[in-house]
């Protein structure tokens, strides 16, 4: 979009002679760093994101920092919606490179061409899924979590590979540029002296300036315009954010309902208990019973996988009180039941580290009131560093896994 | 092209890297192929590629010839710009707007 030579010189690109600016090596270099650094943060906080949610047995993920997954999630949607412009400059300003000509010089090439199909089809579907995901819309047959995570190694793997054949120029080793050749394009490409030097055609630090401004100005769009949904001092400005945290029940954003989850009955029934299980001791509390024990009270942030955060002040039970009460052992694993069935995330993992964190509540209140029905009335779990769909709401059951 | 060779050691990435791209294969075909439907995910991919080298780059090749031809230079990159800050806010807020 920013400089372009004639469409023979697209089509038919030598390598060397290309025109220097926007197209060549140096701004292929500088788009593509940026865009490695988006992609590096976005991999380890999805890293991170996957280990929360899909527990290793040997590695038990802490319970703090208390705003942990809170940065980190919040990270990874907004380094992936930053590659997105970068994404596509990048590819922008590479695309010539599809129609070199010959195809491939020899096997290492070969192996580099082959190598960019898992890149950009893997680097174009995990922004595409990712940005689809955050606006919670699944037009796929799969399962998005493990599809996402799959091409995700798919994508760093053949970025390896790509940095290892392009190390000369991840380096700055790069040639200067031939002078340009004014004989491949239909126009004249570079004659400083015709247009003025500041504005000439094919100026190429000109150009180069102004791809690397597009990009850096689109960047900065994109990320003021949706990363007030997880950091508080955007949330005015962020006019495109994908969720408000602060709009819902209690003034905090909802994912799923009392009625979609369909335990709006049960939720309600005053006889509603909940069971505390570790092996054969079965010990039972009502809600009066809760309400009588010892409170405390926790600013925590509620931090979902999408991307949207809010902090909040939850009163409830601290889960360690039942715990030690119970006598359940402290390296024993959790597992939180809610009165939901038939769902994916219906029931939520503890680990030791998370179970008995002081601030690992079974919540009553959310900001001084009883919990809205749809903020998972009579009791929900809320933890430090979790994410929002371990949060698990309308609590059934507290048993050993 | 000397200088652009890779060293020898690069192999050694090259090959860690075609070891990640597997692991992530295994996961998408072996692991749980009910989850992740390999044929429909193998499609996305496709598309996401076809879609992209296809329509949307060619589109921003033609874009670009038109400027090119009907702007003056400095001019030329002033609107690039903004059109890219412009196509990038469309680009995320498409989902939002088109979502069923």
């Amino acid at each position: 979009m920013i400089e372009l030579p004639s469409a023979r010189a697209v089509l038919h690109p030598v390598d060397e002679p290309f025109p220097p600016g926007a197209h060549d090596t140096r701004s292929a270099v500088t788009i593509g760093r940026l865009l490695g650094i988006a992609v590096a943060v976005a991999f380890v906080t999805g890293m991170i994101s996957h280990l929360h949610q899909h527990p290793l047995g040997w590695l038990d993920l802490p319970s703090r920092p208390v705003w942990g997954y809170r940065v980190t999630q919040g990270l990874h949607v907004i380094a992936g919606i930053a590659a997105i412009p970068l994404l596509l400059a990048k590819l922008w300003v590479v695309y010539r490179h599809l129609f070199v000509w010959p195809p491939v010089r020899d096997a290492a090439h070969a192996v580099e061409r082959l190598l960019l199909v898992p890149l950009v089809a893997g680097m174009l579907f995990e922004v595409t899924s990712g940005l689809l995901n955050v606006v919670r819309w699944y037009p796929w047959p799969f399962f998005f979590p493990r599809v996402h995570y799959g091409v995700a190694w798919m994508v760093v793997g053949s970025l390896a590979a790509h940095l290892a054949f392009k190390w000369w120029a991840v380096c700055g080793r790069i040639p200067e540029p031939v002078a340009a050749q004014p004989v491949l394009g239909d126009e004249p490409l570079a004659s400083p002296g015709a247009a003025g030097a500041a504005g000439a055609a094919g100026a190429p630090d000109a150009d180069r300036r102004a791809l690397l401004i597009g990009a850096l100005a689109s960047t900065a769009a994109v990320t003021l315009a949706t990363a007030g949904q997880t950091v508080p001092a955007l949330h005015a400005i962020s006019a495109l954010k994908p969720r408000d945290p602060l709009a819902g029940p209690q003034g905090l954003a909802v994912n799923r309902t009392a009625s979609a989850a369909g335990v709006r009955s049960a939720a309600l029934d005053p006889g509603w208990q909940l069971t505390l299980a570790a092996g054969d001791r079965v010990t039972r509390f009502t809600l009066a019973d809760l309400v009588a024990m010892p409170q405390q009270v926790a600013r925590l942030p509620l931090a979902c996988v999408e991307g949207w955060s809010a902090e909040a002040e939850w009163t409830g039970v601290p889960l360690r009180a039942l715990l030690s009460a119970a006598g359940v052992p402290a390296d024993a694993h959790l597992r939180a039941v809610s009165l939901e069935r038939n769902w994916l995330y219906a029931n939520s993992p503890l680990n030791p580290a998370q179970a008995w964190d002081p601030l690992t509540l079974l919540a009553l209140r959310l900001d001084g009131e009883p919990l809205d029905l749809d903020h998972g009335y009579p009791l929900r779990l809320i933890g430090p560093n979790r994410p929002g769909v371990h949060q698990t709401k309308w609590l059934e059951r507290i048993e050993v896994a | 092209m000397n200088a652009h060779r890779m060293p020898r050691a690069g192999w050694v990435v090259v090959a860690a890297g075609v070891l990640a791209i597997g692991w992530g294969l295994w996961q998408l075909v072996v692991v749980a192929p009910s989850a992740t439907r390999p044929v429909a995910a193998a499609a996305w991919l496709a598309g996401a590629l076809i879609v992209h080298d296809g329509v949307i780059a060619p589109v921003a090749v033609l874009v670009g010839l038109l400027l090119v031809r009907s702007l003056t230079p400095r001019s030329r990159r002033l609107v690039a710009v903004l059109a890219f800050v412009a196509v990038s806010l469309l680009v995320l807020a498409l989902p939002g707007l088109l979502r069923p």
